[in-house]
């Protein structure tokens, strides 16, 4: 299984289209990018909602939450490291009882300082053994 | 999730926020629900002209996108051409 963030991560270096929520496409080479998939591009071309306006950008830096999809040359499907898709599989038989949890998120942590200041708050119940 | 899991590798019909169906294979998504297509198609359905496919290659979805996938499993090239919708 390819994990859409490692195909951005090797994708680096290759040209791609970015679409926005607002209609936009930029067209680029991409730089880098993080964990909360904003894009660093150069040599973009920026194309309006519409398709008549258009703007050449030597850099540019795109906020994740914004973007609506991205279209990556097919060549680098082909480089991405493969995740094993049993992965998910484990965590599942690893949960305990009462398992709404699913996948890896992180496990909720009782609130170590409380708001009423005296007792910790945590709960009684033993916890999920997630990891 | 677990369904999601069952449909990697296969091909997937996605229905996007802005209403667009995408077809594809899925190769990967994550807790976000960003997902991997590969060889993927827009479909465009039309009421005067038959079913449009646009190749898109390798695409990645957002998840803040995703309305809704499923796995598809009629995939008959012969209909499209009369189907109208």
């Amino acid at each position: 299984m390819v994990l859409p963030l490692s195909l951005i991560q090797t994708a680096v270096d290759h040209p791609m289209l970015i679409e926005l929520k607002n209609g936009e496409t930029y067209n680029g080479n991409l730089v880098k990018c993080d964990t909360w998939m904003n894009i660093y591009l150069r040599e973009v071309i920026c194309t309006s909602k519409d398709g008549d306006q258009f703007w050449k950008i030597p850099e540019c830096f795109i906020r994740g939450n914004t973007i609506k999809y991205m279209r990556i040359p097919d060549e680098v499907i082909d480089l991405v490291k493969d995740e094993p898709i049993r992965r998910h599989q484990n965590y599942r038989s690893a949960r305990g009882r009462g398992g709404a949890r699913v996948g890896n998120r992180p496990q909720h942590v009782p609130n170590k300082k409380s708001k009423t200041g005296g007792q910790t708050g945590g709960r009684p119940k033993s916890k999920k053994s997630d990891q | 999730m677990a369904n999601l899991e069952d449909n990697v590798g296969k091909i997937t019909l996605v229905a996007t926020g802005d209403g667009r169906i995408i077809v594809g294979t899925l190769k990967g998504f994550d807790q976000t629900i960003n997902l991997v297509l590969e060889d993927a198609h827009e479909r465009i359905f039309s009421h005067t002209q038959g079913v449009e496919q646009v190749p898109l290659g390798l695409y990645l979805i957002r998840g803040d996108n995703v309305a809704c996938d499923s796995e598809q499993n009629l995939y008959n090239p012969l209909f499209t051409d009369t189907l109208r919708c």
